[in-house]
């Protein structure tokens, strides 16, 4: 039994020799250029940011034998200053995905029928600047879901339990009239990550909360909204 | 369905989400400030209650993901008897990724001797 075993562990090691995908990182992180314009009275405002995304191949948690790419995101959200003293900001999460600003440009990617390892690097074919399409499209089982950044704005900029969710197709009814988002664009960049917006935000709760107040079901809610939402890995 | 079945499909569901997921897209319900689900969120009969992400989080990022932890719970309404259903993900699998023939024969003379004083 014991050389059944022992026969068994060294035809395993035999297949992940040196030189083999499971041995080579080839997911390559990048930085992007996220940039939000509104159209105001007063003119154009814009606000941007820029974000950058680690790759690492791991080992599917979920099935060991299996490769996976973990995605670590250091960046922060992008910040536009607006008429009356207020900002809206663009997080780094939408409204279903926590994981939104690490998969963006996944998703932009064309999405060609290859092996898994051949497609790694198909996110730096994203070339030059691309318009955010309003939704992704259902796939499988997955519905048609917003390709936006999450929007915000803080009622008191004081007050970590201010925080208004907006509506990125009628601004209007947050700043308004006359407010209206032109365009949420992404484009891949060199430029350093951006870092500071803490110093824009009051301190979360203890827990690293803040609080959010949205409609749900025609219902007044609050949502706890998590400060990685707002910057990842930038504090130092 | 096979209650072990289910049950099963319950332990790997907590790979596909949140952080980390496996398979992409899959949804968790937001929290409202008593730790309650905004959305209605469902894998068949078991409705998503709660997560770790509720652990909170620091100027690095959430809590248990710099732990390498994920936990998420469902309310099951098992043939009409709720159970309340955890599952968690997080095991601290060795890197295999630069793995030689060497190192694994090693590894298993290590193994070998140490199993070998075992049985003296």
């Amino acid at each position: 039994m014991a050389r059944i075993i022992q026969a068994a562990w060294l035809a395993l090691a035999a297949l992940l020799l040196p030189g083999c995908s499971f041995a080579e990182n080839k997911a390559p992180d990048y930085r992007y250029r996220l940039t939000v314009e509104v159209e105001t009275p007063d003119g154009l405002k814009t606000g941007s940011s820029v974000i950058e995304v680690q790759q690492t191949l791991v080992r599917a948690g979920s099935v060991p034998a299996n490769q996976a790419v973990q995605r670590r995101v250091r960046g922060e959200a992008a910040a536009v200053d607006l008429p009356g003293d207020k900002t809206l900001f663009a997080l780094l999460r939408s409204d279903n995905d926590p994981n939104w600003a690490s998969m963006v440009y996944v998703l932009l990617a064309p999405q060609e029928n290859k092996p898994f390892e051949d497609a790694l690097d198909d996110v730096l074919e994203v070339t030059g600047k691309r318009t955010l399409p309003r939704t992704w499209p259902a796939d499988l089982w997955i519905q048609e879901r917003s390709a936006y950044p999450m929007l915000v704005t803080f009622g008191d900029p004081a007050d970590p339990t201010s925080v208004a969710k907006v509506d990125p197709d009628n601004l209007a009814a947050t700043f308004g009239e006359g407010v209206k988002l032109k365009r949420i664009t992404v484009e891949l960049t060199d430029d350093p990550v951006t870092t500071g917006i803490e110093a824009r935000l009051p301190p979360p709760s203890p827990k690293g909360f803040y609080v959010m107040r949205m409609e749900v079901d025609g219902e007044q809610r609050t949502m706890l909204l998590g400060r990685s939402a707002f910057s990842k890995g930038t504090q130092k | 369905m096979n209650r072990d079945v289910f049950l099963s499909l319950l332990a790997l569901d907590a790979y596909n989400r949140s952080y980390g997921q496996t398979l992409n897209d899959l949804e968790v319900p937001n929290f409202d400030t008593n730790g309650q689900p905004l959305q209605n969120v469902r894998i068949g009969n078991a409705r998503i209650i709660s997560d770790s992400s509720l652990l909170g989080e620091t100027a690095d990022g959430r809590i248990d993901e710099a732990a390498g932890f994920y936990a998420i719970a469902y309310e099951w309404n098992n043939n009409g008897i709720n159970e309340t259903v955890i599952s968690y993900r997080g095991t601290n699998f060795p890197d295999l990724s630069n793995l030689t023939s060497e190192a694994a024969e090693a590894a298993w003379d290590d193994s070998s001797a140490r199993n070998a004083s075992l049985a003296c």
